[in-house]
């Protein structure tokens, strides 16, 4: 079962991000470094679910993070920042989409990279990566997009509402024909992952 | 199961399951969703469920491509943001400006030159030397034969004059970039994104160490490797319409 919010750790994550807002408005570039490191990490998944050339992906981040350097002054905290941060991104995200053929067509199938060597049971797990991963990139990027900021990033479906700019009720729909595509398209593998 | 819990499974209690099993609903949320799984034995198994798929997708992120770290490239671009964001700023307040020190050449200056400076024959030295700089780095994608020690050398020791002289003129002065001399200058499709120069710069072991000028000329240093196939790699990009080699070592 669910725990109850801990409010006291709440308040202490509140407070951090208050501090480092407040550094961020003071321009102070060890702060900003800091922030560039954690949500290169967060980002590289974020955007290369909607993305897949790494070379767009890259820019992407860098102008998201351009933003938030610019804007981070006009950031009235309405939100949390995570939420300002992902919704920067996810617009920059689509826009270049717009701009790209095929923005997940050059990857690399798994089979490619198998070595003939592999253990039967490295050979599986392989085997249900590529499955999964066949049918997420089948997901349209909405929905694709829902499923990684509920899995991934944890974020509440308000958050997500935000960043996405649509109606709760639209992400919690979403993620709802997400999981069903997901498990059809997995089928009996499922059974097989835990 | 009654009617109401299985009108509940079809709508409220379902599409909350995965910020359930997420730990990211409220307290009237989780009450709803403990309640209705603690009699309904479907949405129960179905949480369960749920956990598997989400501990699947999380699993499953091995070959996400993950964006290199190029925080001192991207540093030089804050602070060429910062230079911009100051200048508009310093523009839109000041309706007079200080001549420069009799020592600097203030390139992308002429109107404000104008404004303040009283001695015509400072005002008309550095209205030349801009246009002059400013013919040369137009003029070159149009002929692409002329070596960099012909045209492109004139303006580039303006260019370097300026940009070594001038603290205020670097617009990386103030981040403490690089001061090391450039060693090219570029122009940019003008839809050409920061980011998309900076990924181009760190993929041939250049970076930016002065610019936009008043031409919207990049000055850029090519730190490694061989210069002439780098400065081929840089011209041959789509989005670069001027790559010239300036002070080449």
């Amino acid at each position: 079962m669910n725990e109850a919010p801990n409010i006291a750790n709440s308040d202490i994550a509140e407070h951090s991000e208050a501090v480092l807002i407040k550094r961020l408005c003071d321009r102070d570039m060890k702060a900003f470094e800091e922030l560039y490191e954690e949500y290169r990490r967060k980002l590289s998944y974020f955007i290369g679910n909607m993305i897949n050339k790494p070379q767009v992906v890259e820019e992407v981040f860098n102008d998201t993070m351009m933003v938030v350097w610019q804007k981070i002054t006009d950031f009235a905290g309405a939100s949390k920042l995570s939420t300002w941060i992902y919704a920067i991104a996810y617009r920059k995200a689509i826009r270049a989409r717009s701009k790209i053929d095929d923005p997940v067509s050059d990857e690399a199938t798994v089979e490619e990279n198998i070595e003939e060597n592999e253990t039967q049971q490295l050979f599986e797990q392989r085997r249900l990566n590529q499955i999964l991963k066949e049918s997420m990139d089948s997901l349209s990027y909405e929905h694709r997009t829902v499923v990684n900021l509920t899995y991934f990033e944890g974020l509440h479906y308000r958050d997500i509402a935000e960043i996405m700019e649509c109606p709760v009720d639209t992400v919690k729909t979403r993620m709802f024909h997400a999981r069903r595509q997901l498990k059809k398209s997995l089928g009996g593998d499922l059974a097989d992952w835990l | 199961m009654t009617n109401m819990q299985e009108n509940l499974c079809d709508s409220k209690v379902e599409l909350l399951i995965p910020w359930y099993v997420a730990g990211q609903l409220d307290g009237d949320d989780i009450a709803l969703v403990e309640t209705h799984i603690s009699e309904c034995a479907s949405c129960n198994a179905l949480v369960g469920e749920e956990r598997k798929l989400m501990a699947a997708v999380k699993s499953n992120n091995d070959d996400i491509y993950q964006i290199p770290s190029n925080w001192e490239n991207f540093k030089q671009q804050l602070a060429i943001s910062d230079s911009h964001h100051n200048d508009a700023a310093e523009h839109e307040e000041s309706e007079s400006i200080s001549p420069p020190p009799s020592n600097v050449i203030r390139f992308p200056l002429i109107q404000k030159a104008k404004k303040s400076i009283t001695n015509p024959k400072t005002l008309g030295f550095i209205a030349m030397a801009q246009a002059a700089a400013l013919v040369a780095v137009i003029s070159v994608p149009n002929a692409p034969s002329i070596a960099p020690s012909d045209n492109i050398a004139d303006t580039s020791a303006i260019i370097a004059n300026t940009t070594e002289d001038n603290q205020d003129y670097g617009l990386l002065s103030s981040a403490k970039a690089d001061k090391s001399k450039a060693n090219v200058i570029m122009q940019l499709n003008p839809d050409m994104t920061i980011g998309a120069l900076n990924t181009l710069l760190s993929a041939h072991n250049a970076q930016l160490v002065s610019g936009p000028n008043s031409a919207n000329a990049y000055m850029v240093k090519i730190t490694a490797g061989d210069f002439d196939a780098t400065l081929s790699k840089l011209r041959g990009h789509k989005d670069v319409t001027l790559a010239e080699a300036i002070n080449a070592e």
